[in-house]
């Protein structure tokens, strides 16, 4: 059983076994190397087609409908080898040498090189041998890069898997030839479209010629199409010469498209996958700390490389068909993507509902610590900084809070995820003579019971020790529970007259505290405040900055205040 | 040497088969398969190759002229005929290679017996 490929020769419909037809291109093209120099080439090459129609018309009988490759070789034998045919142009012997080397250019520049799997050279699919042939580098450097981008989130299976996809296996000797066919590089671009231009010069010029003698028909005689590699021998006309254009432009594009594709594609794979101890995976604790059960997390991720890296994939796929001017039938690629991107979309949209509603309901649980000698008048706040919190990786940690949710934060170690947020301070006059500390904890949930329950289940321990309040570092939340808004507010209300001293562990504690300068929370710490009716009043504060146009009118009118009360 | 001499042979075989392609055509119009028929049987060409070229550069040179006719057993047909100038043309060249057979005769008989001469020497 054979494989036979259709032609058209000189307007006759032949078909031929695919063996036969790849001696009769090769024929073909050695005679027009043959008489490249010479002035009526396509002519003659076209009276020689026309011989050879009539000859294999003559073989072909009733009893056989196919040429084989026997019929070829009588063709061959009967028009004569290249070199049997007397060629009588002069300069042939005069300059051999340039000769030889036109010749050589010109196999090459007929012989164009597509993008083939080899499959006869493969490990996988044979798609590192076949880029290898295209681009003539080493099979070995193109596995290597393979290998490389596998580390990068698994990028290189992803990408592997696609072009296995795009790209069609040299199956056929033509395709195996055309695999490793002329390279492809910026000079041959631009001679592909110089020759163009050329071939269409020659071809009005013969055409206005011969017009006269054949009229229309004269067309026929040049279509002279292999259903295989139609570019080869096409009819040249001036959409060929746009044609051309275009595929420099298109060619760019693709490039482009499949360059941006597998940057958007690493970006994508990293950010989900890779858990390094900088960069992104802070915000990721962050996202996952937001679902509820490991499983919505999942879905959560599903969604997100479905949404996104579906369009990515679809940018590199089609880049490629263009840069290496793929012809596939991919209606089902094209579906399948939309289902996929579709499929994620509402996934997400699950996700996100999903996620909301773990949001929908309120709740706050008020509890006033228990002060021990309410009426004391000098008091003093630290904070008790966890000794596992103080490694150096910590304290990276520590100081990153800001960089999203202040008063959130987490802690990935190996065995578990730790959770934890930030109490805030505020201090406050007090209406009554005696100190009051009050303690608010908030969170959400999808009902109030649950929202109560996630309250009620924030740890965050204030101790007392004579006049020292000392505050933990962080609250934390119970392991099993998402992020739901859960919050410490720590309410420290002080009776105008008394004195606090704020440690400089509350740094990251305060927050936002009224005070008569209007300073900065990190120039609170470490100094004694007197409280009065408007708030805190700096008692040494000997070298602090006090904000200028803040400080004048607010001490005047305190000390108008002041004088008042006089 | 060697090539030389082929290209000697080449520039002699073309002018002879450009020749023979005239008069061939000068009984009367015909297309490649039969010239090549006549000029095979001759032994003047051994592969139908060499023709086309032949009959595209006298057609170009303005020698020959040619009409298409449909083909029963296959693709239309180039018929080629002499034009005037060709008809001029090859009148010229029959003199001309009259007189040469002539000269070569004369030349090479003298020559051959010169040779045999001096090979007995």
């Amino acid at each position: 059983m054979n494989k036979t490929v259709t032609i058209n020769i000189s307007g006759i419909v032949f078909h031929i076994e695919e063996d036969a037809y790849q001696r009769l291109y090769n024929y073909l093209e050695s005679l027009r190397r043959k008489f490249q120099n010479e002035e009526g080439r396509d002519e003659i090459l076209a009276d020689i087609e026309s011989r050879i129609a009539e000859i294999l018309t003559q073989k072909k009988g009733p009893n056989r409908e196919v040429v084989i490759m026997k019929d070829i070789d009588e063709v061959i034998e009967m028009m004569g080898q290249p070199e049997d045919i007397s060629d009588a142009e002069e300069k042939e012997t005069s300059s051999n040498e340039n000769d030889d080397r036109a010749q050589q250019e010109y196999a090459q520049r007929r012989n164009r090189r597509r993008l083939f799997r080899d499959i006869d050279d493969k490990v996988i699919g044979g798609v590192c041998s076949g880029i290898g042939h295209y681009f003539d580098v080493d099979t070995i450097w193109i596995r290597l890069g393979f290998a490389a981008l596998f580390f990068i989130g698994g990028t290189g299976v992803l990408f592997y898997l696609l072009l296995m996809i795009i790209i069609p296996r040299a199956e056929t000797t033509a395709e195996k030839l055309e695999m490793r066919g002329e390279p492809v590089d910026v000079n041959n671009i631009s001679r592909t479209i110089k020759e163009e231009f050329e071939e269409f010069g020659n071809r009005m010029k013969d055409f206005g010629k011969e017009a006269k003698d054949w009229g229309k028909s004269q067309k026929e005689k040049y279509k002279y199409e292999y259903r295989y590699n139609r570019r080869t021998y096409p009819r040249r006309g001036p959409d060929d010469f746009f044609r051309g254009i275009f595929h420099v432009i298109g060619r760019f594009f693709g490039f482009l498209m499949v360059f941006i594709g597998i940057s958007f594609l690493i970006g994508i794979l990293t950010s989900t996958f890779s858990v390094t101890s900088f960069g992104p995976d802070a915000v990721i604790f962050q996202i996952r700390s937001l679902f509820e059960t490991p499983w919505s997390y999942s879905l959560g991720i599903v969604a997100f490389l479905l949404v996104f890296g579906i369009p990515t994939l679809m940018m590199i796929y089609y880049g490629f068909k263009i840069l290496f001017r793929l012809q596939r039938a991919d209606r089902w690629v094209g579906i399948s993507a939309l289902v996929l991107w579709i499929a994620g979309i509402i996934l997400g949209i699950i996700s996100v509902m999903d996620i909301a509603e773990g949001f929908s309901e309120g709740a706050e649980h008020r509890n006033k610590f228990n002060v021990v000698n309410a009426g004391m008048d000098t008091v003093s706040v630290r904070v008790n900084i966890d000794p596992d919190m103080e490694n150096d990786d910590y304290r990276s940690k520590w100081n990153r809070r800001y960089h999203f949710e202040k008063r959130w934060h987490m802690i990935h170690t190996d065995e578990t995820t730790i959770k934890f947020g930030y109490a805030q301070l505020d201090i406050v006059p007090a209406t009554g003579d005696s100190i009051e500390l009050i303690v608010y904890k908030n969170a959400m949930g999808r009902t109030h019971e649950e929202a109560k329950r996630r309250c009620d289940d924030i740890e965050y321990n204030i101790t007392q020790s004579g006049n020292e309040f000392v505050f933990p570092s962080a609250f934390t939340i119970g392991k099993e529970y998402a992020w739901k808004g859960q919050e410490v507010d720590v309410e420290l209300r002080l009776p105008v007259g008394t004195v606090i001293y704020l440690d400089p562990t509350t740094e990251d504690l305060i927050y936002d505290i009224e005070n008569v300068y209007d300073v900065l929370d990190d120039d609170m710490v470490d100094r004694r405040w007197r409280m009065t009716k408007t708030g805190l009043e700096c008692i040494d504060c000997a070298g602090l900055e006090i904000p200028k146009s803040a400080t004048t009118s607010e001490v005047k009118s305190d000390t108008a205040k002041s004088d008042s009360a006089k | 040497m060697s090539i030389n001499i082929e290209n000697t042979k080449a520039q002699m075989r073309k002018g002879v088969l450009e020749f023979c392609i005239l008069s061939i055509l000068k009984e009367g119009d015909a297309y490649p398969t039969e010239i090549i028929e006549r000029m095979k049987s001759a032994q003047l060409v051994v592969v139908e190759g060499t023709l086309y070229p032949l009959l595209t550069r006298l057609k170009n040179m303005g020698l020959l002229n040619y009409r298409w006719e449909e083909s029963t057993s296959g693709p239309p047909r180039k018929y080629y005929r002499l034009t005037e100038t060709g008809e001029q043309f090859l009148t010229e060249l029959q003199n001309t290679w009259d007189q040469l057979v002539a000269s070569v005769n004369e030349v090479t008989t003298k020559n051959n017996t010169t040779q045999n001469s001096n090979g007995h020497e």
